[in-house]
């Protein structure tokens, strides 16, 4: 209990230190879920409980707010500032209209107490993460920053430049920089608080596709504390940076809810609008984050792949679900021997393996109960481990790769988990109501044993605060950047530390930021070079090069992959400290011919 | 017109009541903020400033650094973005320095100060002074032992082996701007994979 005491009132301190950037993006989340579900409402009339719509709305909000800040990028790209003010003004319009117009759900004071104290609860839990950090986590970060960067002053003063040739990620960038624009908020808080927010939210809208099919509320809840703090994922995304894939799962939360409501479309009054929404669901979210729309191919084979399997005799079912029990087991065996991909069971067996271990002994009555919907999530793992294998070339001018990455796999396998899990309680439910010695009064003892035991586990193995593995910045490298802002010329080019980036099978030596010198060109708008961290400065050949290269200073942080501080030191005749910090320093390449 | 948009009259009077009780919470919230500036401007007594622990949570001195052109650099850690702006006195057996103060513009916790170098192990009274009005805001007595170096830097010293290398190949980075650097192919090693898992 005083863990929890503990990590709540830091989550606090941050509610109450970043109160204004908090409220900007709770306005922007509810604007999107009060037009989501006023058009969902008319299109659907009242076929859905408050719970479920509330659910689903809360993966339904990112539809309208990114279809929002897309409108505001061609706005101001058409007309100016001034479209920025004109859109701002009907979006308000069309809010409080929504509100009083289209009555939307009453709610009872309870639900609405419960909900609303279940949300402030979780989102103060994952506020905690904030509690000490200066910008966020991880090389990645540094280019999100530098895109919002170059969106918000876009906004301010339009112009014909593209942040990147290859930049594709769009989504997430726009809809951060419409906040920041339009709440006047520091892109670095933005960043972080929208991170910790969307974690917060993205357990709610699980409840929705576990609720339609087992009926039960307590199982689909189960199923959101399982995905919000079952395992590592999707928390240890922010220790990465990768915002955009942590939002593009708010993005594939819908199309699975939406994509169900279709698949079983003859539980409910169905309309082919739903076809609208799913579409414009993986139009937002492809927007957000490409990968997403592999991860939607791999949804549709599933779909295809468990109606086939629906219409064959008992014997063949099994056979067939037996068949891909078997195929991931060894898809398993392959990647546990990759040396690259070892990662991706790697905290889900280890940290991660009580909450594993309940959802693998829930599979057995998931499987019983709901066979369907358990076949589809064990097909989907499947393929999207599949994906690892399956090699592209030359997409948006990077290099070889595969479909799916490990990262991104990883991080999306606590869904498929989450909705096992939330299926195999309500299995257990059925399985106990059978047995004639059971006393029903006993099934909320059985809930709250689970979540109990959940809490628990969250509490010996979540990590609620930054991983050092990723934390690339520290407050001397702060000094140290303000101080090269102030002082070396903008046309400086700074070597900065980098490492080669292992994600997939079939890597071939890109780079990757390895130090806090990743957020120079961001931050202060140098030039850098990124040069792997474990060079050799006391060869004379090397000095000769940085002078080729024009390199004009090196910039070393206190990360292990950072450049040896101790071969510059020793070589005073070529390189002499700028600027000296105990966690960062900078050298001025000297004696070049 | 209004009418006919919105639905009814009590839903005109229910927006109406909305914008009026909006405008009060905004006055009220404007009186409340410019009393509080008003009480804060009355006399308060000076904070100690020191060295920062590990977290740091109240006003403290970072770490002590320098520069290229023999500037002595104070990193300074301020626990309210909304801190006064500040300058450094500094008073020393030798003398008193003016040490200019710049608040960091993404993170306004951080500030980043500079002036005269100062010799090792002489005793420093800092003071901070705020720039608006030149009242004492915080004061303290430090040593400066050295300019300390990290666990980082020092574990390196402990005779770690780095392979030899010469510069690397950027080949496209998905983070920065790279240009491109002729070199000799990286020796094979065993990768560290990239996004790892917790420490």
């Amino acid at each position: 209990m005083t863990f929890y005491i503990n990590v709540l009132m830091d989550g606090f301190s941050v509610l109450v230190d970043q109160a204004w950037t908090i409220f900007s993006i709770l306005i922007i989340v509810v604007w999107g879920q009060t037009i989501f579900t006023a058009i969902f409402k008319k299109a659907f009339e009242d076929q859905f409980t408050f719970l479920e719509l509330f659910s689903l709305s809360l993966a339904g909000w990112i539809l309208p707010s990114s279809l929002l800040s897309v409108l505001l990028f061609i706005g101001v790209f058409l007309f100016g500032e001034i479209a920025a003010i004109v859109i701002f003004a009907i979006a308000t319009g069309v809010f409080i209209s929504t509100l009083f117009v289209w009555k939307l759900n009453r709610v009872s004071l309870l639900t609405g107490l419960i909900l609303i104290l279940s949300f402030a609860f979780f989102l103060t839990l994952k506020l905690a993460f904030l509690r000490n950090i200066i910008l966020p986590s991880y090389f990645d970060s540094a280019e999100h920053y530098r895109i919002i960067k170059y969106f918000v002053g876009y906004y301010e003063l339009p112009s014909n430049d593209l942040p990147l040739s290859n930049y594709y990620h769009v989504g997430f960038h726009l809809l951060s920089a419409s906040i920041s624009y339009f709440f006047d908020l520091e892109i670095v808080d933005t960043i972080l608080v929208f991170g910790q927010a969307m974690l917060a939210i993205l357990p709610f809208s699980l409840f929705f596709i576990v609720k339609r099919e087992t009926g039960s509320n307590a199982a689909a809840a189960f199923t959101g504390l399982l995905a919000g703090l079952g395992w590592h994922m999707p928390s240890h995304l922010m220790n990465w940076g990768k915002y955009p894939a942590l939002f593009s799962l708010v993005g594939i939360h819908f199309v699975l809810n939406v994509g169900y409501l279709a698949y079983r479309s003859n539980r409910f009054k169905f309309k082919r609008s739903i076809y609208w929404l799913l579409g414009l669901g993986v139009l937002v979210s492809a927007l957000i984050h490409t990968r997403s729309l592999i991860v939607f191919v791999c949804m549709i084979i599933a779909i295809l792949f468990t109606a086939w399997r629906g219409r064959l005799p008992l014997f063949f079912q099994w056979l067939v679900f037996v068949l891909v029990l078997c195929a991931l087991a060894v898809q398993i065996f392959v990647v546990q021997k990759s040396s690259i991909l070892t990662l991706l069971f790697g905290y889900y067996t280890g940290q991660d393996i009580f909450a594993t271990s309940l959802v693998i002994f829930f599979l057995i009555f998931s499987s019983w109960a709901f066979p369907d919907l358990t076949f589809f999530m064990l097909a989907i793992s499947a393929l999207m481990m599949t994906g690892l294998f399956i090699p592209v070339t030359g997409f948006a001018g990077y290099g070889p790769q595969t479909l799916l990455d490990r990262p991104y796999v990883q991080m999306i396998l606590y869904l498929p988990l989450s909705i096992l899990g939330g299926l195999g309680l309500s299995g257990l439910f059925q399985f106990l109501q059978g047995l004639s010695f059971y006393p029903k009064r006993l099934m909320p003892f059985v809930t709250l044993f689970f979540v109990v035991f959940l809490f628990w586990n969250a509490k010996n193995n979540h990590k609620f605060y930054p991983s050092d593995c990723c934390q690339f910045f520290n407050r001397d490298d702060l000094a140290a950047l303000q101080w090269m802002d102030r002082t070396l010329p903008l046309d400086s080019n700074i070597m900065i530390a980098a490492s080669n980036l292992y994600v997939t099978s079939l890597e071939e030596g890109a780079l990757a930021g390895a130090d806090s010198g990743i957020w120079i060109a961001p931050m202060i708008s140098r030039k850098t070079i990124p040069v792997r961290g474990n060079l050799s400065f006391d060869r004379s050949d090397v000095h000769v090069d940085i002078c080729r290269q024009k390199i004009d200073f090196i910039y070393v942080g206190n990360m292990p992959q950072s450049f040896n501080v101790l071969q510059l030191d020793a070589q005073k005749d070529w390189y002499q400290i700028a600027f000296l910090l105990p966690q960062a320093r900078v050298y001025q390449v000297i004696a070049c011919p | 017109m209004l009418q006919q948009y919105f639905g009814s009259r009590k839903t005109i009077l229910f927006i109406l009541a909305g914008v009026v009780i909006l405008a009060l919470l905004l006055i009220f919230w404007r009186l409340i903020s410019l009393q509080r500036a008003a009480s804060e401007s009355a006399a308060e007594p000076a904070l100690r400033i020191s060295y920062c622990g590990a977290e740091p949570e109240e006003l403290c001195v970072l770490s002590f650094g320098r520069d290229m052109e023999d500037n002595m650099v104070v990193n300074v850690f301020v626990p309210d973005r909304k801190f006064p702006d500040f300058y450094l006195k500094i008073k020393r057996p030798s003398g008193e320095s003016v040490y200019l103060c710049e608040k960091n513009r993404e993170v306004s916790t951080s500030v980043f100060c500079f002036g005269e170098m100062v010799n090792l192990q002489e005793k420093m009274e800092i003071s901070l002074i705020s720039s608006e009005n030149d009242r004492l805001i915080a004061f303290g007595n430090i040593m400066l032992n050295a300019i300390l170096v990290s666990g980082q830097f020092q574990s390196e010293s402990d005779g770690i082996q780095i392979p030899e290398e010469t510069l690397g190949t950027p080949t496209p980075m998905a983070t920065v701007a790279s240009t491109a650097l002729t070199s000799t192919p990286t020796p094979t090693f065993t990768p560290d994979p990239s996004y790892p898992s917790y420490p």
